[in-house]
């Protein structure tokens, strides 16, 4: 594939934008039962200190395998979460507790679009529904204008001639006209963050990059600040301007995308790049298939490895790495990452040992 | 067949068909395929879903089920292929139920998506390893087959400790590993793996393709690998067969299909995958969706959604043959017929189309 039809829109300058929704340091812990009341109690630590700012008009990709604790970020900021610790800002404003006052406000503020299109819609009402009920709660629409604005909604996630689909029941949809329904239904409200949980990860790969191309000129037109889960580290490259790689609850490196995946710096995304599948590893010709740096899984979250979680499987572990959970490193240009190669939160002055690559 | 692997044939599948139903609402699952495959080789199967791919692994393997029925064709194996040319050759679709249980596992075996899910709870990976020696090795003593399954599950990467636990003990790749191990048992000479990475994570999915990678090399065993990830193929495939609606759309090394996919639906379908590496530029994907069985386009199924089809893409249905006289690829499209178009595509004209399509396309 050696063509190029059209250059991707350049990466926009990194301009300090305010942002609209910021989660800081937070921290959620899933309690479990246990058999014995007087036994200790334990939780499953499924997220430790997750920081992240979104902004308008730009996407941010949290990526991470599954445990990594990327959908329980999402959750925790749709509030579907209430989280241990931490807090979440919008719009420089600290957001209430569940079911205090306020909360809607920022429920309609906040959306979110779901992994599985042949769940989340209901199957016995028709698209209108989908569409009418969150308009007219949220008061965009009335009694007399409701139709217009869903039809209106229809053509923006292209589902042409809206008025056919405006009849239809999921079932007669495909997966993709699904998840288009339900992106839709997202849009009803006004959202100003579109929190997006694998979009496309349970649909036919050839329909994925339209779905993708889709929210991506949404979050354009819109100004929409666009969170993006996935454990597809190409499609994070392909269409967010920022991306978090997440392993075992903890944020072990972030940045703009380019670099972060062009120029990985934590030996966690170094192994995540080099198992990803990659058809222009043909170009080398080597027949022989290259050895992972790093094998094993993510751990349980019942009782995590101390220090830096990743310290297990990583293959240049130090005593440190065990002890405590190193703090961030600039590296410069916005790219950052947490691991004692590159140093414990100090800006970087030495580089990273070439061992690392 | 089109292929470049020097191995000796060793199953044959020709104009397979399978039909779910009968009669008028009969849906063609398969529908006339042919295809071969070598001695060590890896071939792979992609396709979405709806594209006959895993239908097509149970039909080789007699696990169809009514409604399901082979309609037509034969899947010929060429046992001991290894030894003499020829040998003994077995239509396995005509197969009598003792044969069946003699050649499957024995000669073919299958492992499936959630074959992580389909370990028994109760019992110990050992002794599951255990239960299939004793029923197809019965000559093998207690002590035989305990080294054996301490020696499958170190040829999938697992530790010899792990002979006693329990598949809940195990992590989901594990579990993947000892259901390939199982499958390795009776050292069949191929191995059919339906999307046996999809539910896994991408570096367990890694690790599990170099250990097969390596299997194939060390005990030249024959892999079908089925799965939708076209990337993956291209990684590991000797082979590719790309399947559209039941019907097989090209067949080309894994070189010539990165290099030069020759069906418009190949090109979509290898640029619905974001690249990782090189300049980033928009990938399209294709416009529209899979279709649906029951309603298959007339003519040639994907015409809907190609950028090219004309008049008798609508009409005619096309059959499989070279993309060009000088290579062995294979594709079954109109834009290669000199009957009907004096000159090919190349990659910049489809490139141009699809990307004029995603522009203008409604509905998906």
């Amino acid at each position: 594939m050696n063509i190029e039809h059209q250059a991707t829109p350049a990466i926009r300058v990194m301009a300090p934008a305010a942002s609209v929704l910021e989660a800081r340091h937070l921290r959620k812990d899933f309690p479990l039962r246990s058999a014995n009341p007087f036994g200790k109690k334990r939780a499953v630590q499924a997220v430790e200190d997750a920081s992240l700012a979104l902004v308008a008009g730009r996407a941010t990709a949290l990526v991470g395998e599954s445990g990594s604790g990327k959908t329980t970020v999402a959750r925790m900021l749709a509030r579907l979460h209430e989280a241990t610790a931490g807090e979440i800002v919008f719009r420089g404003q600290r957001v209430p507790a569940k079911g205090s006052q306020g909360i809607g406000t920022y429920r309609r503020a906040v959306q979110m679009v779901f992994q599985d299109p042949f769940s989340s819609l209901n199957p016995v009402h028709d698209v209108r529904y989908h569409l009418s009920r969150p308009l007219r709660i949220s008061g965009h629409a009335t009694a007399a204008t409701v139709t217009e604005h869903a039809l209106a909604l229809l053509e923006r996630v292209n589902l042409t001639p809206a008025e056919q689909f405006l009849r239809k029941y999921p079932h007669e949809l495909s997966g993709g006209q699904r998840q288009r329904v339900s992106i839709a239904r997202a849009l009803a409200v006004q959202p100003a963050v579109l929190l997006a949980d694998e979009p496309v990860s349970m649909l036919d790969v050839s329909i994925r990059l339209d779905i993708l191309n889709l929210l991506a000129r949404l979050k354009d037109e819109e100004q929409l600040a666009l969170l993006y889960i996935t454990h597809d580290i190409a499609s994070a490259r392909y269409f967010t301007d920022e991306t978090i790689v997440m392993y075992a609850g903890q944020m072990v490196e972030g940045g703009p995308s380019e670099p972060v995946t062009q120029e990985p710096r934590h030996p966690y995304t170094q192994l995540l790049l080099s198992a990803a599948p990659d058809p222009d590893r043909m170009r080398d010709e080597s027949a022989a298939p290259q050895e992972l740096p790093a094998r094993g899984e993510i751990p349980r979250l019942v009782s995590p490895p101390t220090g830096c979680r990743f310290h297990p499987r990583c293959p240049h572990a130090m005593p440190v790495c065990r002890e405590r959970f190193p703090g961030r490193t600039e590296l410069g240009g916005g790219h950052w990452t947490n691991c004692f190669l590159y140093g414990d939160g100090a800006p970087a002055t030495a580089p990273g040992p070439a061992a690392a690559r | 067949m089109a292929t470049e692997w020097a191995g000796r044939l060793l199953l044959d599948i020709q104009h397979l068909s399978v039909d779910y139903g009968v009669g008028m609402d009969a849906v063609h699952a398969v529908d006339d395929i042919s295809l071969s495959l070598r001695r060590g080789e890896v071939l792979g199967l992609a396709g979405e879903s709806g594209s006959g791919k895993s239908t097509l692994a149970y039909a080789v393997s007699r696990l169809l089920r009514t409604p399901a029925t082979v309609t037509g064709g034969r899947v010929l194996y060429h046992s001991h292929a290894n030894e003499r040319v020829g040998g003994e050759i077995v239509d396995i679709l005509g197969l009598s139920e003792a044969e069946l249980r003699l050649f499957r596992w024995d000669q073919l075996a299958i492992v499936f998506q959630s074959a992580m899910n389909s370990l028994n709870p109760v019992l110990t990976i050992g002794a599951q390893i255990d239960d299939v020696l004793r029923a197809h090795r019965s000559e093998m003593t207690a002590a035989e087959r305990k080294t054996r399954a301490v020696e499958l599950l170190r040829l999938v990467g697992i530790s010899a400790d792990r002979v006693h636990s329990f598949p809940l003990e195990l992590s989901g790749g594990m579990r993947q590993r000892a259901g390939i191990a199982i499958a390795m048992a009776l050292s069949p000479d191929i191995i059919i793996l339906d999307e046996p990475t999809t539910a896994l994570d991408v570096v367990v999915q890694r690790e599990i393709l170099i250990e097969l990678l390596r299997l194939r090399h060390d005990l030249e065993l024959s892999v079908i690998f089925i799965t939708h990830d076209l990337s993956l193929l291209l990684e590991l495939a000797d082979t590719i067969a790309i399947m559209y609606a039941g019907r097989l759309v090209e067949l080309a090394t894994r070189r010539e299909l990165y290099r030069q996919p020759r069906h418009p639906y190949s090109y979509g379908l290898i640029n619905s995958f974001p690249s990782l590496r090189g300049p980033r530029r928009k990938v399209t994907g294709i416009p529209g969706s899979p279709p649906d069985l029951r309603q298959v386009p007339s003519g040639c199924a994907f015409h809907p959604r190609c950028p090219f089809a004309f008049d008798v893409c609508k009409r005619i249905v096309p059959t499989l043959m070279r993309a060009a006289s000088d290579q062995p690829q294979q594709v079954a499209c109109h834009l290669y017929d000199p009957a009907h178009m004096p000159a090919p595509p190349t990659l910049a004209d489809m490139a141009a189309r699809f990307e004029a399509a995603s522009e203008g396309k409604a509905v998906s």
